[in-house]
């Protein structure tokens, strides 16, 4: 059983969140992204996992945005067992599946990616090193 | 211990902070630099950029290497980031016990590549540095290059006679 992870989404955004991942964690050649390009047909990405993914493999799809003509598509995939569909997928999230590729871990990866979208403040502390044993 | 001692420019950032800390399991990331740590800006910022469960610190040389020559350390995790080969070469000189690992993944070009010889996509040395590497070498402290776990590692050495 292989897992294989697919990035769909609007236009480019799947190959660069690949790209981006890979620029951190090296190359990852069970991921494969996938954008649907004006014009283009959801279903076809649709297909195309199909095509590449059996009933042995355990398949995660991370999805753009909910209710985007993408993942509208993908959710027929979810009603296979061995299909995950996550949307809403973002550099914390993706990182944390190529790094981490055990499935009982993903709900807690997902609350990881969710606690990464934050506002970013500067705190200014004096540089302390007494709790450094 | 100290898992690796890795040169890299951009200190704690996303090959570090994500990928070879979880690859080493380390507990601690020690930014070692006797300009940084006297930097309070540069230090709160670098202390928000360890990642979760691992506590981050900045350290001038020779405080971190009291800090590492330390018995207590022994039980830590520890990766040490550097981004000046002359301080590596003063650290490594007061180090009782050597890191397991001498990586030089990302350096030269955030101090401008002027004089600088390609050594790397990502590793670019002056003539000056090629020869603290060089002696550091001799003393039995064997650099190697490897941005990133996946990568093939290539022995510095190697690289300069290229």
């Amino acid at each position: 059983m292989s897992r294989k992870i697919y990035f769909i989404s609007h236009n480019n955004f799947a190959q660069g969140l690949k790209q981006a991942v890979e620029m951190i964690a090296g190359k990852q050649d069970n991921v494969t992204a996938l954008g649907l390009m004006p014009g283009g047909d959801p279903n076809a990405i649709i297909k195309t996992i199909e095509a590449d993914i059996t009933d042995a493999d355990e398949v995660l799809i991370l999805g753009d945005l909910e209710g985007g003509s993408v993942c509208n598509a993908a959710m027929r995939l979810t009603i296979k067992d061995n299909v995950t569909l996550v949307t809403g997928s973002n550099l914390t999230l993706a990182l944390q599946v190529v790094l981490d590729s055990d499935p009982t871990h993903l709900d807690h990866q997902i609350e990881q990616a969710r606690t990464g979208l934050k506002r970013l403040k500067l705190k200014v502390s004096s540089n302390q090193d007494d709790n450094f044993f | 211990m100290i898992k690796m001692l890795r040169i890299d420019d951009r200190l704690i950032h996303g090959q570090v902070a994500v990928t070879w800390s979880k690859q080493l399991e380390v507990t601690r990331i020690v930014v070692v630099s006797d300009t940084i740590s006297q930097d309070e800006i540069q230090v709160s910022a670098l202390k928000m950029a360890a990642p979760a469960g691992i506590k981050a610190f900045v350290l001038s040389v020779d405080k971190a290497a009291k800090m590492l020559n330390d018995p207590r350390a022994d039980k830590l995790k520890v990766l040490l980031v550097l981004n000046d080969p002359k301080q590596v070469a003063a650290l490594l000189a007061e180090l009782t016990t050597k890191p397991a690992i001498l990586d030089i993944a990302n350096y030269g070009r955030v101090a401008g590549l002027d004089g600088r010889h390609k050594i790397t996509d990502t590793v670019y040395l002056s003539d000056e540095e090629v020869q603290i590497f060089k002696e550091l070498s001799q003393k039995g402290d064997k650099f190697i290059y490897q941005p990133l776990p996946g990568d093939a590692v290539e022995p510095l050495d190697k690289l300069l006679e290229g």
